[in-house]
């Protein structure tokens, strides 16, 4: 991924928050059959490995498993949010009109090292962990063991574990960094009056901090 | 990727109205040195090629466009997702074998890639973009409103992206293989949820 300085999050805490606040990501994949994507929620161990590892399951029936081999680079693209940000926003643009739109986002990018993990005791331990997660925080949490033994060692068997160890982690915060404090600040106004709630405090805690140095 | 027919999306009008609510797509390519992937506003012109043409532009200085893509291009387009906790299903009150899951939509399109720099083309591209991310907006920017040196200058600083698509596919996971009565706890799940994200998933869940 193309990541300017100004926009680059090299927080190995931060992309690792980013990741577990939204699991939901897109496994890219350049096996056999060529490039392709599916969305699958991971589980991230964050002390395995140099930079963490990623833990999921596929069913079965999905070629993905079968179209790379063990030691095989991957790409988890986890991407929680994204606003346009319109010119009309920025003070600037009232006096010298040179600006342009853009658009602001926060993505983590993980590459690694895919191994296919076609065991019931590693694909057990994935749903587990992922239901532990997932249910946390509810008030009557849901356990496997709240399904009948056969029901789920059925449904074991119907899926296929992947794991990826995390070789490199690429975040990208790209929040109007290489702006004007007063700019940033009227586009994350803008933004956040328009009724978004994430891109738009990042935005204004980055005018803060440039308001800070001055 | 992997879609089963009861989560499979091929009607063209809802498969472009996914993209347009998308946005920003994920635009990945397959090179040597490994696969490239940056997040992008893309458009569809429905109109052009037989199956419609993405478009969309990276800027000059993204490597992406400098190494050569093998085979086609692949554009991402992701939509709002939620995690299924079993307890919202009538049917765990009634056998208990339900298991959590997630739901998400996505669209995949594929296709070969063409980067471009002419100016003229860029400059159509930028004014699609903007008016399809201005539109809707009280006071409307437009490319017009900045000085034209200062447009072309801009312009000197991005490269085009065009991928005819020959094929879309779409994926909607919104529960619809589970029994009315399940749709109707999940939504209800969904929509009382603390996490404003599930109230956006709780109104896909079909009746």
């Amino acid at each position: 991924m193309y990541v300017p300085l100004h926009f680059s999050e090299p927080r190995l805490e931060v992309l690792h928050d980013l990741i577990q606040r939204n699991p939901l990501g897109a496994l890219i994949t350049n096996g056999r059959s060529g490039l392709d994507a599916n969305h699958i929620p991971f589980e991230l161990e964050k002390t395995q490995g140099r930079c963490g590892t990623l833990h999921c399951h596929v069913a079965r029936a999905n070629p993905v498993w079968q179209d790379v081999s063990n030691g095989e680079e991957v790409l988890a693209v986890f991407r929680p949010a994204h606003a346009y940000i319109s010119p009309g926003w920025y003070p600037s643009k009232r006096e010298t009109g040179r600006q342009v739109p853009t658009w602001n986002y926060l993505v983590a990018h993980a590459h690694g090292r895919v191994t296919i993990r076609d065991d019931e005791r590693y694909v057990r331990t994935v749903v587990a962990k992922l239901t532990k997660t997932h249910e946390a925080g509810r008030s009557a949490p849901w356990k496997m063991s709240d399904s009948p033994r056969d029901y789920i060692a059925e449904l074991l068997k119907s899926i296929v574990g992947i794991e990826i160890e995390i070789t490199r982690l690429v975040g990208k915060s790209k929040l109007n960094q290489d702006d004007e404090a007063a700019d940033i600040r009227g586009a994350a106004l803008g933004l956040k009056e328009g009724g978004e709630s994430v891109v738009s405090p990042a935005m204004l805690q980055v005018a803060i901090d440039r308001e800070a140095k001055r | 990727m992997y879609i089963p027919p009861a989560f499979k999306v091929e009607d063209r009008p809802e498969l472009q109205a996914m993209m347009k609510e998308s946005r920003l797509a994920n635009f990945i390519t397959a090179t040597a040195d490994g696969p490239f992937a940056t997040p992008l506003p893309m458009f569809c012109d429905e109109n052009e090629g037989e199956s419609g043409v993405l478009y969309g532009h990276l800027a000059r200085a993204n490597l992406q466009w400098q190494r050569a893509v093998v085979g086609e291009g692949l554009a991402v387009f992701m939509g709002p997702d939620a995690y299924i906790t079993p307890s919202w299903y009538a049917t765990k009150a009634e056998h208990g074998k339900v298991v959590p899951t997630w739901n998400y939509s996505a669209v995949y399109a594929r296709g070969p890639v063409e980067f471009f720099d002419n100016s003229e083309r860029l400059l159509a591209v930028v004014e699609r973009l903007t008016n399809l991310h201005e539109a809707g907006r009280p006071a409307r920017w437009s490319v017009g409103d900045a000085p034209p040196a200062f447009i072309e200058a801009q312009l000197r600083g991005i490269v085009g992206i065009r991928m005819p698509i020959t094929s879309l596919q779409g994926k909607r996971k919104m529960s619809q293989n589970r029994s009315e009565a399940d749709r109707e706890g999940v939504r209800k799940g969904l929509a009382e949820s603390a996490r404003p994200a599930d109230h956006i998933v709780s109104v896909m869940i079909p009746s």
